[in-house]
């Protein structure tokens, strides 16, 4: 796949854009190395809570999305809040 | 005498409701004919609404059916609105899942302050994901999305080709054989770790089961369900 597939990327920004007070803040990065694609993601900082959540719990299910279109890709996903 | 009304709705569900609200019947009293199971699409495309036909048969509905007749008065429907927000969620879900690549469909339906989004198509696998925890996590976020604006506490399931109802079936068949082995061997048993969901499935299958008793060990993720033989006190 050397043609960057923005598919990532784009379920991230689904999953994340009705859960914050400010979406124009949301920035998502994406960093392919080989095997691995990172996303890195920053939202407002008054954001911040509403994609971590108590315990990670938010931070935990967008990872578990975002996780299963890479499965699908066949690549390993990481998802950093920056 | 037969009556029978046609009806429209979002879902079939959503239709089939609707007519048996203006009827003021339940399901069991009608026969229920499905003209057009409609379509939600994904993302707003493909949309048509599902259409069923309700047959009402017997001599006692005859007082029903004349009542019927001047039944059609729409504003009497404010009570049954689509809620902008369950417009929302279940949006929110099919772009999730457009997202992840799965191409299904989605219908839906409200009971009480449940709202049910049930998806079917072809290898949904990877939006289950392993003990179902990609489905776990999408129904988590689409109940935050629900409650985002909602005053009053909505719950969100959805269930991803059937998995949900599989699941339930197969718990409750290790419930029972495990708790069976246990009364007759007076082990106590550790099940594998379960989510809250999945452990209630267990004791409450478990309840009434002559012999044992049930409760839960460990933390978090790691929370098991113990089966264990009733104290004879």
């Amino acid at each position: 796949m050397s043609r960057e597939d923005s598919s990532l990327k784009d379920l991230l920004m689904t999953v994340v854009k009705p859960l914050v007070s400010d979406p124009s803040a949301i920035t998502i990065k994406q960093i392919n190395q080989g095997h691995t694609i990172v996303l890195e993601l920053s939202v407002a900082p008054e954001d911040m809570g509403k994609v971590i959540g108590k315990q990670g719990r938010r931070a935990q299910a967008i990872r578990s999305v975002v996780k299963a279109r890479g499965t699908r890709l066949g690549k390993r996903v990481v998802v950093d809040i920056v | 005498m037969a009556l029978s009304i046609e009806k429209s709705g979002k879902t079939v569900q959503r239709a089939i409701n609707e007519a048996l609200d203006e009827l003021g019947l339940s399901a069991d009293d009608v026969v229920i004919e499905v003209l057009d199971e409609g379509e939600i699409g994904l993302l707003g495309l493909g949309r048509r609404p599902a259409t069923v036909r309700i047959t009402v048969e017997g001599p006692d509905q005859d007082q029903d059916s004349e009542a019927t007749e001047y039944y059609g008065d729409d504003e009497d429907y404010a009570g049954d609105p689509e809620m902008p927000e369950e417009t929302e969620t279940i949006d929110y879900v099919a772009s999730i899942l457009s997202g992840i690549g799965i191409h299904g469909r989605i219908s839906s339906y409200r009971e009480d302050d449940t709202l049910h989004i049930d998806v079917t198509g072809q290898d949904c696998g990877s939006a289950i994901g392993r003990r179902g925890e990609t489905l776990d996590a999408i129904q988590y976020l689409a109940s935050l999305v629900a409650n985002k604006v909602s005053e009053t506490r909505i719950r969100v399931i959805v269930d991803i080709a059937g998995y949900r109802r599989r699941r339930q079936d197969t718990l409750i068949g290790i419930a029972q054989r495990t708790a069976k082995k246990v009364a007759r061997s007076g082990e106590p048993f550790n099940l594998e770790p379960m989510n809250p969901a999945e452990r209630r499935i267990i004791h409450a299958t478990l309840q009434d089961f002559p012999g044992v008793t049930t409760y839960s060990e460990g933390e978090n993720a790691q929370r098991y369900v113990v089966i264990a033989p009733e104290s004879v006190e």
